[in-house]
């Protein structure tokens, strides 16, 4: 097995990674790095989770499905219910794992393109729904006044992850390396191997005893759960929600530019897309171009696809010449 | 009775098949005896692929009963019907290209059985399988970089490292050089001492005098012939099938 070039692939990651992570409270703890280095970890994160159906060989462009589910749910069951956040936010997170089991029965049989079309279709159905039930949903108005986190007292440490940004950042820290725990389980065990298979190629694997179905549905229940869990981190942090904001496009894009900058089959490479790009957009080309996301995305994606198809996190890999050199000879 | 029979390890009766409003299957059926070595020939788009791919659970028959080791395995999965103990080749190799030789036959010993059965030095059984048809030295190439040749032995490899007792094998024998060809027939009769029972596609009869207890010629989707290899070989309308093959391709019949 090629575990000893991977395990040395994972220092130099692993490495960048701490750096950048250590940089906000440590070096500037001013609030502008806590939100954009925290925001980072969590579009990390979803980037994480979006890959876990990537590695399996689809596509999706329909994440923000996931994403609108979990935030609506956490954001109601509190309002009606009042339940404790993070019990809502659990609520929020079955709720997009049962959507995300809706598209394993209704998209079965769907590969590459038509998977991917019918994935983005398919964050209409819950958007227009929401949008149009005032009555429980509030429709475009959206919901408001979402109780804030709770402050937890972990034995003299005090974390406010209600108001305190310092608190937060550590929350989204958590989150990116819970999904990133997950993440790379799909990478490096017997289970990632048989995602692997299936990526490759579906019938050969089923041919070697790999149940298909099952390594898809898990891959898809478990990224539906966590973007889900996502969306109610999020609605219990901004506070309030509204379709266009948790069903939104840009949602289920982000984490696709993120992780094919970042690269695609490491472990590590959603993440350091994240930890590069958000914190660029937001912190040097935002002031120049206030609404320039899409275009700085757009050329990132052209870019990477055409230069650096495996993501930057290939350039930190002790093994690229080799893998350079086998590709010019073969 | 002389002499116990061995147990009948598969058995098809009245298999029908039909793909795109067409039927590629009719009434097909036979059945075979732990440790027989049996080929099916015939002209192509007779319907072997189609078989195998009824056998291995890839396609789903319209009527008809597979029986394996007694048990009806129509319409199982092809995972589990590869757990039980039921391996296939494909006659369009299919390599994890960007996996390593060594990678692709492991992931037929993890998944294989039981996935949750551990593995003994799983590195050690994937050398053995790869040594035995003789990929060795490729072991750590990627499987998209092998010939075609090469990739036709990686199938085999990877059937067996799904540890089988049936092995489904199509074609490896086409278009191989004389040589290889005896390397093929030696293994399979290798296989066969260590307890396979074998199902062989072999299209143009290059190994099938050599190793056959018995053949079964399809064409058009119907057994035409079955029996003992000479007497199929010689029997007046597989002749005459695979006379109408080359007719009709312009006598071209042989493949790359
Ligand atoms: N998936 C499929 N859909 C439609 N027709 C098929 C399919 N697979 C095979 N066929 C047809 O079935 C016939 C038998 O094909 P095949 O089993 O591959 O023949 P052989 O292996 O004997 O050359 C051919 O006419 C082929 O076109
Ligand atoms: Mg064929």
């Amino acid at each position: 097995m090629s575990s000893g070039t991977r395990s040395i692939d994972l220092l130099p990651s692993a490495g960048v990674l701490l750096l950048l992570l250590g940089w906000p409270p440590v070096a500037a703890p001013a609030d502008i790095y806590l939100r954009v280095f925290g925001l980072a970890c969590f579009y990390g994160a979803l980037a994480l989770a979006w890959n876990l159906v990537a590695l399996t060989g689809l596509l999706s462009l329909g994440h923000a499905a996931f994403f609108g589910m979990g935030a609506y749910g956490a954001a109601l069951a509190d309002h009606y219910w009042q339940l404790p956040p993070f019990a809502a936010i659990g609520i929020g997170a079955v709720l997009g794992a049962a959507y995300g089991g809706l598209w394993m029965a209704t998209f079965r049989r769907l590969r590459g393109a038509a998977f991917a079309l019918a994935t983005l279709a398919s964050v209409e159905i819950p958007k227009v729904i929401i949008d149009n039930w005032d009555a429980f949903t509030f429709g475009s108005l959206g919901v408001v006044g979402i109780s804030r986190l709770p402050t937890l007292d972990l034995g003299g440490r005090v974390l406010d992850f209600g108001t305190s940004l310092t608190a937060q950042y550590y929350l989204l820290l958590l989150f990116l390396v819970v999904v990133g725990g997950f993440h790379f389980a799909a990478l490096h065990s017997r289970w990632g191997w048989a995602i692997r298979a299936v990526r490759e190629d579906e019938t050969a694997a089923a041919a070697l005893g790999v149940n298909v179905p099952a390594v898809r549905a898990q891959a898809l229940l478990l990224s539906a759960l966590l973007t889900a869990l996502g969306g109610g981190l999020y609605a219990h942090l901004m506070g309030l929600i509204e379709p266009p904001l948790v069903f939104s496009l840009h949602l289920s894009a982000l984490p696709l530019v993120l992780t094919i900058f970042g690269g695609r089959y490491r472990a590590f490479g959603p993440v350091l897309g994240a930890l590069v790009l958000y914190p660029a957009d937001q912190l040097l080309f935002h002031r120049w171009l206030p609404s320039g996301h899409a275009l700085l995305y757009g050329l990132v994606i052209v870019i990477a696809l055409l230069f650096c198809p495996r993501g930057i996190a290939a350039w930190l890999s002790w093994n690229r010449r080799s893998a350079w050199k086998s590709k010019t000879s073969g | 009775m002389a002499q116990l029979e061995p147990p009948i390890c598969l058995e098809i009766e009245d298999l029908g098949v039909i793909l795109d409003d067409r039927p590629v299957l009719r009434a097909v059926g036979f059945q075979l005896r732990r440790g027989e070595i049996v080929s099916i020939i015939g002209p192509n788009g007779a319907g072997k692929t189609t078989l195998f791919n009824v056998l291995a659970g890839r396609i789903r028959p319209q009527r008809g009963r597979i029986r394996y080791w007694g048990e009806d395995i129509r319409g199982w999965a092809p995972h589990r019907i590869c757990r039980a103990g039921l391996a296939r080749t494909f006659q369009i190799a299919r390599p994890f290209a960007e996996m390593s030789v060594l990678e692709n036959v492991l992931i037929g010993l993890w998944f294989g059985k039981s996935p949750t059965e551990a593995v003994l030095e799983p590195r050690r059984q994937a050398l053995e399988l790869l040594e035995l048809v003789g990929l060795t030295h490729k072991a750590e190439t990627s499987a998209g970089a092998l010939t075609l040749s090469e990739q036709r032995r990686l199938e085999v490899a990877r059937a067996l490292s799904t540890r089988p007792q049936l092995l489904l094998l199509d074609e490896i024998a086409a278009g191989l050089s004389p040589q290889a060809v005896n390397q093929a027939v030696e293994l399979i009769l290798a296989l066969r001492e260590r307890g396979l029972t074998l199902l062989v596609i072999d299209h143009f009869l290059n190994l099938t005098a050599k190793v056959s207890d018995r053949l079964v010629a399809l064409d058009q989707g119907e057994i035409i012939a079955a029996g003992s290899p000479s007497r199929v070989i010689q029997n007046p309308e597989v002749i005459a099938a695979y006379l109408g093959e080359r007719e009709s391709r312009g006598d071209e019949a042989i493949e790359p």
